[in-house]
């Protein structure tokens, strides 16, 4: 089971979404803090503290959607993986995106790795657990 | 030869002949009458006679078409010879034997029919100034015979030369149409495909854009009730439940299409196909209840195809036989037979059966013969069979009477590399 100091960042733009996430960790007794962005820029700015928003603090994990608003998920992991505080950042992938290229360019980013929507805990729990 | 005429409208050389004679005839009937006129009213009446005929043909032929400037020739060539026919003072010479066949050549040249005509004025006006050289009638019968000969061989060789030319012109002509025909072909070949696959993006998108807020929608519902649990009740209960029904519908209508639309959009590796095995995992993914029987042909071929493809027309023609059946204990039969480069497979039920009038209806694009939310029914089901079959080049069909059961076969390639069927 997850450690309890791991702190979550959800990059989500649709709210039915994230809550679907906060509901499903709820329901399984998840309880570990969980943020959410709204976009790319959004996270990179709450992982690097600063901007208003609440800085991340380490360990914390990623959790990755692609298509978002001004900044969608493959333009901020190159951003993260360029930032050298951030590069080493846990990500794992939460789209609804099946199509192979977006999984191959994914992993190619060095995601740990890659659920498609809806969230299922168990699988979740076992990234969480390798990471970990 | 003989097809590139028929294809040119061009007409045969015996109805050629007849044309050049009859236009020879004419020629001599003109010449007849201008004999006539000189005879009755001398030289120059006849001239006078003649110069009226050719203003009254070239306002003819100008009122009809465009005077050609080969017509203009013939023209000119004619008013230099009324001119000339007052010098024609000496006796009558090769010389002009020449220039008279040459004129009549001229105008066998030419696509006009008045052209032969003015040629035969000017055949007239030759034959006038013999008059009035010769008035021995002997002697100009027999002119007049003998130029009837060369002229009418003359004649015949230029109408052959002409077919023969125009049916190389008309040749070439249709070797230019048809390599213009063949660029617009390609042309459209290639506006066709990207405007389908422009056409099959869409469909892909739109789909794929419209499960996101429907997947949003069916977690609301699901958390309201879950939020209400027992506040839930009556007949708000039960619209929450059709509200569900709705969902699940749009969901199998996107998914539907999402399949429809990726048929013949992907490049599909082949590969060789166990059709018995095939229809093993067909029934394992159906899973229908154990009570129904299935029976499979003994002769079911191996294919060289595409696996995915034909195994969705399996399971959704399978499934529909088993999915539509009124009774538990149905019996589905599967046989193939082999059609030229096809095979033909058959599946035979023994269900409720597709009345006459709605069995081309049953492979439109959403069409449904019962209430929707009775079977998981989208209308999708046998329009993409019938878009896979065909795009393979095969054909689907169904027989059947209402109550009597329903066979749906259709054709499938047999495969470059299946003729290793029955292996």
């Amino acid at each position: 089971m997850l450690s309890n100091n791991v702190n979550i960042l959800l990059v989500e733009d649709d709210e039915v979404d994230a809550i679907s996430v906060r509901r499903v960790l709820a329901k399984h007794g998840i309880s570990n803090p969980l943020y959410v962005a709204n976009d790319g820029w959004e996270a990179l700015a709450m992982l690097s503290g600063g901007k208003g928003l609440p800085k991340i603090v380490k360990p914390c994990v990623v959790l990755l959607d692609i298509n978002l608003p001004k900044m969608d998920g493959f333009e901020f992991l190159n951003e993260l993986r360029k930032d050298p505080e951030l590069r080493t950042t846990n990500v794992i992938m939460l789209t609804s995106s099946e199509d192979e290229l977006e999984i191959k360019k994914a992993y190619d980013f060095d995601v740990k790795g890659y659920l498609i929507k809806p969230l299922v805990t168990e699988d979740l729990s076992k990234l969480l657990a390798q990471i970990a | 030869m003989y097809n590139l005429r028929r294809m040119t409208g061009e007409k045969p050389v015996v109805q050629h002949l007849i044309k050049c004679c009859a236009s020879y005839l004419y020629t001599v009937s003109v010449v007849a009458i201008g004999w006539f006129f000189a005879h009755v009213g001398g030289y120059t009446f006849s001239i006078l006679v003649h110069s009226i005929l050719f203003i009254i043909m070239l306002l003819a032929a100008q009122f009809y078409r465009k005077i050609s400037k080969k017509y203009l020739a013939i023209a000119i060539g004619y008013t230099a010879i009324i001119i000339a026919v007052p010098l024609y003072s000496m006796p009558f010479t090769d010389y002009r034997h020449f220039a008279f066949l040459g004129l009549i050549m001229t105008a066998y040249l030419s696509p006009y029919p008045m052209a032969i005509i003015l040629a035969g004025i000017v055949n007239i006006s030759v034959f006038l100034s013999y008059l009035g050289r010769w008035p021995d009638t002997d002697q100009l019968l027999g002119h007049t015979f003998g130029m009837a000969i060369m002229s009418v061989s003359f004649a015949v060789i230029i109408h052959l030369l002409r077919s023969l030319t125009r049916e190389r012109d008309n040749y070439r002509q249709l070797n230019i149409q048809l390599q213009e025909t063949n660029k617009q072909l390609v042309f459209l070949a290639e506006d066709l495909k990207r405007k389908n696959t422009e056409l099959n993006q869409f469909a892909y998108v739109a789909s794929h854009d419209l499960k996101a807020p429907l997947r949003g929608i069916t977690n609301l519902v699901e958390w309201i009730e879950e939020e209400l649990e027992d506040a839930l009740q009556g007949e708000a209960r039960k619209y929450m439940d059709l509200l569900q029904v709705r969902a699940q519908r749009m969901e199998n209508l996107i998914d539907g299409l999402l399949q429809y639309s990726r048929v013949g959009s992907t490049e599909v590796k082949k590969e060789l196909v166990n059709c018995q095995e095939l229809l093993k995992e067909v029934l394992e993914d159906l899973s229908p209840p154990l009570s129904f029987r299935f029976s499979f042909a003994e002769n079911l071929p191996q294919i060289f195809t595409n696996r995915v493809g034909l195994k969705q027309v399996l399971l959704n023609l399978i499934g529909n036989a088993v999915k539509h059946h009124t009774r538990e204990d149905g019996l589905v039969e599967v046989t193939v037979r082999e059609a030229g480069r096809f095979y033909e497979f058959s599946i035979a039920d023994d269900g409720p059966g597709v009345a006459p009038e709605f069995q081309q209806k049953i492979f439109v694009l959403f069409q449904t013969l019962k209430p929707r939310d009775t079977l998981e029914s989208t209308g999708i089901g046998l329009p993409l069979v019938k878009k896979i079959v065909e795009e393979q080049g095969g054909e689907i069909r169904v027989a059947s009477e209402e109550g009597k059961g329903a066979i749906f076969s259709f054709t499938w390639p047999k495969g470059s590399e299946g003729d290793t069927a029955d292996a």
